[in-house]
């Protein structure tokens, strides 16, 4: 028992998704400290399995000790039973046969008071009571005579003239034997004559006058027998001994059977012992030497059943005899269940169960300890993640949205367009490395969360062109998305699905010569019985598959490098790719986005002839009541609109407002959220068409601007679209500020195009919202 | 459910019913799955034997397929007289008993059940036909049946191997070779041959007498005229006589010498016999070994014997070793007649009488009684009993005949028991003619005649 706790304590702990974090952690971080902390507990796991053998093994050896000490004790106990049994039986006998020899002694002395001749002595002794079960005989010196009942005129006749009789024959040819006449003898179980039943005898001498055939009377030597059914006798040795086949025979000090139980076989115990036992000739003298020992004995032997059985002795009182009892060990009583052992070993498991609790509660408090510490060092490492990314992105913006503004100037010379150019691939290639880092890091931790919400095939369709077209474009690759755009939209999380196609896709580019083809299909599969088209699903939740295949016939990828693909910073050889600029997360980052999604990836590439990536993603349909009705955002002129632009950086500021003018719009600055606040407050209902929130602002940050900006007391204070234009790039930045009321997330640095996609979005849904509270 | 399920469920159940077949089973044995499912019973079986383990052994072996069911041997003195009695008690049954052959004046009769009557309850198809036929008889309402045999005996010698081996002689294998050996012990100062004479000619020459019946080259002629006992048949028996007489007139056997010094051979009982053989006297009211090499070389009897024999040996520790032997007779050995041993019989007082059949039936089912005929010294009642006999005593079945082969109809065995007694007693004083020489062969064969001529049709 207790090894299995342990093993299911260790594989839980070896197989626990914390387990594998907190392995995960301690290999990146290289914390020799938290490695020392698992070695220390493997230490204690050790000890602990140590302790629970020992404590089994010491069951174990208490148990046998107790078994093998309990079955002696048993053994004894019946051993003794046994013994009483057997003096209880011989001193039973030994009544019974005082009586029946005080019966003939009274019998043979009035007779022989009363000087009784023969036909006398037959009348008297037919009178005499001998119970239901016996009978007086006379027989003569040649072993005939009569027995003590009448029939017709005369009395029954008994003779006992054959081989079988040979002893009770010598009896009676000794009657004459003048030294014996007093003494009162006793015959072995005979067959009666008179009735064929097993009996036996006490017997006497006695001198009696008879006259025969009209001749004088004589004296002759009779032998009166007082005769007993050995049944009966048995019938008062049996007695509710709880032994299954005990039986009980008295025997002389030879062995010879007086009265028998059938059990013992033959005519002599020693020579039953002999045949049943396979005994040799020396062993039966010695067991025969040896008998009867004072104070009775025991044998271990097997009975005519071939059982292993115990044979004890005692002397009957008063007798020459000795009573025998048989036991086979199968009859033995079986061991009762002893109190003190049974404490003993519900202590001892009392022990192992609380030991055990005990280190199980240590194990716990570890694994708290350490997952607080785990915690806090996250929350840390987090903190310091976001701050280096606002840190990093802020000037990176200012740098990319600076390097933008300046490459509009027409009248820049052809090398500082050059150059200008040169900077903003820089640039953008620092935020994109800076943007997989964050997302490596935030999908290996654990803490990456996926946002679903409806999407379309042709939104994703849309999404994917809008991105990855120009830059096919760009090198004259032939760019096409094939799929069916009619399927219902599907419960996704548009950015990270986003981000597995860019990653893949604007790697087919970098790697597609010109003049080739990237290819990009999808098709969907439901599972379950297809339901009704017409009604639109409109509980959503049905189970989809989206297949994806992502083609194209780029330099390929080694074999090798497949083996390694998935994992961070991994790139293909130079020798086997052009020096393609790039950091080696994109595809990790691909691969841990699709194993979030609980989906799967497969590659076939071939070097010099192309790659497919196939991807299964599994989805839910999206309930239509989430489903958002087309916006033409993209459309939507962007020109005259007013925007509010919360940045406390000035550069920032300077550049969001350049980039926003450059589509006509018209833009108020504010420095911090309070003058944001301020500045919604004190304009017309509906001036603003939205707000660009910096999040990190003094006076009053982003989130809390938001909040009072919702909670103005006028009409477009719950519609104005709210987007936040951060370098607070994390999830949970992301979540802070739809949570304070925001629409939507722009991480910096800021991408024109998203952000000019972004805005007329989200001024067209609030226009929608707008319209639609105006008709109720 | 797939084809591998049922298949394995098939293969399931064939192994459970062919694991229970052999556990029911006494190698051929069917359990009675009736009895095995009623009630607990005892049974009582008497007998005659003191110590009956081959009998022991199959109860004990009925007992464990039958859990149920115990059954209780009782050993009872002066059989022949007490049995009737013990059978007519009701107070305490007997539910089976081993008996001799029960015909029609047998005391046992009116307490033994008719086997034949049973019906499918009683199952004897495994033992010998020629040991059964002889325990039927045929009633006023047709043949019946009240015991079956329980083994087959068969009659020959026991030669005492040590005595001969001190004498340097080797156990006989012909007749040439017996007479070389009685001549060797006459010399050495030794009666070779002892027992009674109501069971030494019968011993040594009844297996041969009947050998020259069932075996001669024309069996239903001989059979016919044995049966018709026509005149001069005598004379089919004559080499048996002379050999006797033989025999008698060497003082082969000496029946003054067996009256007057070996009276224990005046007894036909058993063990008294045995005793003798042993050379295991009364001394000081005590039977004590005298030595052990013994004073008999040869002594004629059945097979069954050698139970008492190992016994007496046993008890008294003798270390006389003996053999039996075919008495070898011819000049190519002995002769095997298989008679009946004791029967066993149901009570028909019975009150568990189906138990007590389905006993028979397992008793006479052939591993048991072959196990049963080992332990007991006999042949065992089987189909191939006298298959067993050539194995076991390497004769030709030329030399072996059976009981069924030389029943005939009047008292035949009783017939030459007498004329056989009497050449046995030829060298006696008390039988020979005034002058004190013995009669010639043809006086007793002239006796046989007009005996079998009592007979004749």
């Amino acid at each position: 028992m207790s090894f299995s706790i342990i093993w299911t304590i260790w594989r839980k702990r070896l197989h626990s998704t914390d387990a594998e974090k907190t392995q995960r952690r301690f290999q990146r971080s290289g914390n020799r400290g938290l490695w020392k902390r698992r070695l220390h507990s493997s230490h204690h796991t050790l000890w602990l399995a140590a302790g629970n053998a020992i404590i089994v093994i010491l069951i174990i050896v208490i148990f046998i000790a107790f078994a093998g000490s309990s079955r002696q004790k048993m053994y004894e106990q019946n051993i003794s039973d046994i013994r009483n049994i057997n003096r209880s039986a011989a001193n039973i006998s030994s009544d019974f046969f005082l009586n029946q020899r005080s019966r003939l002694i009274n019998a043979s002395e009035y007779i022989r008071l009363k000087n009784l001749d023969y036909d006398e002595a037959l009348d008297y002794i037919a009178t005499v009571e001998t119970g239901s079960a016996g009978s007086f005989e006379l027989l003569d010196s040649g072993a005939r005579g009569f027995a003590s009942l009448r029939k017709n005129a005369g009395f029954i006749p008994v003779e006992y003239r054959s081989p079988d009789y040979e002893r009770l024959m010598k009896i009676c040819a000794e009657s004459g034997s003048a030294q014996k006449q007093n003494t009162v003898f006793f015959t072995p179980e005979f067959t009666d004559s008179l009735n064929a039943r097993n009996s036996f005898a006490f017997y006497r001498y006695i001198a009696l006058s008879r006259r025969q055939n009209g001749a004088p009377p004589q004296i002759h030597n009779y032998t009166l027998l007082s005769i007993c059914r050995t049944k009966q006798y048995r019938g008062l040795l049996e007695t509710d001994s709880g032994y299954r086949d005990l039986a009980t025979a008295l025997v002389n000090r030879q062995g010879d059977y007086v009265i028998a139980d059938s059990a013992f076989k033959s005519d002599n115990l020693f020579r039953y012992f002999y045949v049943f036992n396979n005994l040799s000739l020396e062993e039966r003298m010695r067991l025969e030497s040896e008998f009867p020992a004072d104070g009775g004995g025991i044998y271990y032997l097997k009975d005519a059943g071939g059982r292993d059985s115990v044979f004890v002795y005692a002397s009957v009182p008063g007798t020459d005899w000795i009573a025998v009892s048989s036991v086979p060990l199968s009859s033995f009583h079986n061991s009762r269940l002893d109190l003190s052992f049974t404490l003993i070993i519900a202590l001892l498991l009392i022990a192992l169960m609380l030991m055990n609790m005990l280190w199980l509660e240590g194990i716990n408090r570890r694994l708290e300890e350490s997952a607080q510490r785990e915690k806090e060092a996250s929350a840390a490492k987090t903190d310091f993640l976001s701050r280096m990314s606002h840190d990093i992105r802020t000037p990176l913006n200012v740098i990319i949205g600076t390097t933008i503004l300046a490459e509009d100037i027409p009248e820049n010379p052809p090398e500082t367009a050059k150059y200008l150019r040169n900077i903003e691939q820089s640039g953008s290639f620092l935020a994109a490395l800076v943007n997989d880092i964050l997302d490596l890091n935030k999908v290996e931790s654990g803490k990456m969360e996926l946002h679903l919400q409806p999407y379309s095939a042709s939104q994703f369709r849309q999404g994917i062109s809008a991105i990855i077209q120009p830059l096919c474009d760009k090198k004259n690759i032939a760019f096409s998305i094939e799929g069916d755009d009619s399927t219902p939209p599907l419960m996704l999380d548009r950015m990270r699905i986003n981000q597995i196609f860019y990653n893949i896709l604007s790697n087919s580019v970098k790697f597609t010569s010109e003049g080739g083809w990237i290819k990009l299909s999808y098709s969907l599969s439901f599972a379950g019985p297809a339901r009704e088209a017409d009604s639109g699903d409109r509980a959503g939740g049905r189970q989809a598959r989206i297949e994806f295949a992502a083609a194209d016939n780029g330099s390929g990828m080694s074999t090798e490098f497949q083996r390694h693909m998935f994992e961070a910073f991994s790139q293909e050889s130079p020798s086997m790719r052009p020096a393609i600029q790039g950091t080696g997360l994109g595809l990790a980052i691909v691969k841990n986005l699709v194993d979030l999604m609980k989906g799967s990836i497969q590659v076939e590439s071939l070097p010099g002839k192309g790659t497919v990536f196939h991807i299964v993603l599994p989805a839910e349909t999206a309930p239509q009541s989430l489903i958002e009705r087309p916006v033409a955002g993209s459309v939507l002129p962007l020109g005259g609109r007013h925007i509010l632009l919360c940045e406390d950086n000035p550069l920032n500021s300077e550049i969001a407002r350049k980039i926003l003018e450059t589509k006509g719009m018209t833009v108020d600055c504010a420095e911090d959220g309070r003058q944001g606040l301020e500045k919604f407050s004190a304009s017309p209902g509906f001036f603003y068409d939205a707000v660009l929130m910096d999040m990190m602002m003094p006076v009053m940050n982003g989130l809390d601007a938001s909040r009072a900006i919702r909670a103005l007391p006028r009409p477009d204070a719950r519609l104005i679209p709210i987007i936040a234009m951060t370098a607070n790039a994390y999830d949970i930045d992301v979540r802070n500020s739809l949570d304070a009321g925001m629409n939507a997330h722009l991480a910096k640095p800021i991408e024109p195009q998203i952000l000019f996609s972004t805005l007329a979005a989200q001024i067209a849904l609030a226009a929608q919202a707008y319209d639609r509270g105006r008709k109720v | 459910m797939s084809a591998l399920k049922r298949g394995s469920i098939l293969v399931l159940l064939c192994t459970a019913a062919l694991f229970l077949c052999a556990c029911g089973t006494e190698s051929g044995y069917k359990v009675n799955s009736q009895l095995a499912a009623s009630g607990k019973v005892r049974l009582t079986l008497i007998g005659m034997n003191p110590d009956f383990r081959a009998m022991e052994s199959v109860i004990s072996k009925f007992c464990t397929i039958y859990p149920n069911c115990s059954i209780e041997y009782e050993y009872v003195q002066n059989y022949g007289k007490t049995l009737p009695l013990r059978l007519a008690d009701r107070e305490d049954r007997a539910d089976l008993f081993i008996t001799t052959n029960i015909q029609a004046d047998s005391t046992a009769l009116p307490y033994a059940l008719e086997l034949l009557s049973q019906g499918p309850r009683l199952n004897i198809s495994q033992t010998y036909s020629g040991l059964i036929e002889n325990f039927t008889y045929g009633g006023r309402n047709g043949t019946k049946l009240y015991a079956v045999p329980m083994d087959g005996e068969l009659r020959g010698l026991y030669v005492n191997t040590t005595l001969l081996s001190s004498l340097g002689l080797k156990v006989p294998r012909s007749l040439d070779e017996l007479i070389a050996c009685c001549e060797r012990l006459k010399k050495a100062g030794y009666v070779p041959f002892q027992g009674n004479p109501g069971s030494f000619g019968i011993g040594l020459l009844y297996p041969y007498i009947c050998s020259l019946v069932a075996n001669s080259p024309d069996y239903p002629g001989t059979y016919s005229a044995v049966n018709a006992c026509e005149p001069g048949i005598s004379n089919l028996f004559r080499p048996a006589f002379e050999i006797l007489y033989g025999f008698a007139e060497k003082h082969y056997y000496d029946y003054k010498y067996i009256e007057s010094s070996r009276g224990a051979f005046a007894n036909m009982a058993e063990d008294t016999m045995a005793r003798d053989f042993l050379n295991i006297v009364l001394s000081d009211g005590n039977y004590k070994k005298a030595d052990d090499r013994g004073l008999v070389a040869f002594l004629p009897g059945t097979l069954s014997w050698k139970g008492i024999l190992d016994r007496t040996k046993e008890d008294f520790h003798s270390a006389i070793e003996y053999k039996f032997i075919l008495a070898p007779v011819s000049s190519t050995g002995g002769y095997a007649y298989l008679s009946p041993g004791y029967g066993i019989a149901v009570s028909s007082a019975s009150l568990h009488r189906d138990w007590a059949l389905e006993f028979l039936n397992f008793f006479f089912t052939g591993t048991v009684n072959r196990d049963f005929a080992r332990q007991e010294n006999g042949i065992p009642n089987t189909k191939d009993a006298l298959d067993y006999i050539r194995r076991e005593f390497r004769i030709s079945p030329e030399h072996i005949c059976q009981l069924g082969q030389v029943t005939f109809d009047y008292p035949f065995y009783q017939t030459i028991r007498e004329a056989l007694i009497d050449v046995s007693k030829a060298n006696n004083p008390k039988y020979m003619k005034k002058d004190g020489t013995m009669y010639e062969l043809q006086h007793y064969m002239d006796n046989l005649e007009k005996a079998l001529a009592q007979y004749r049709r």
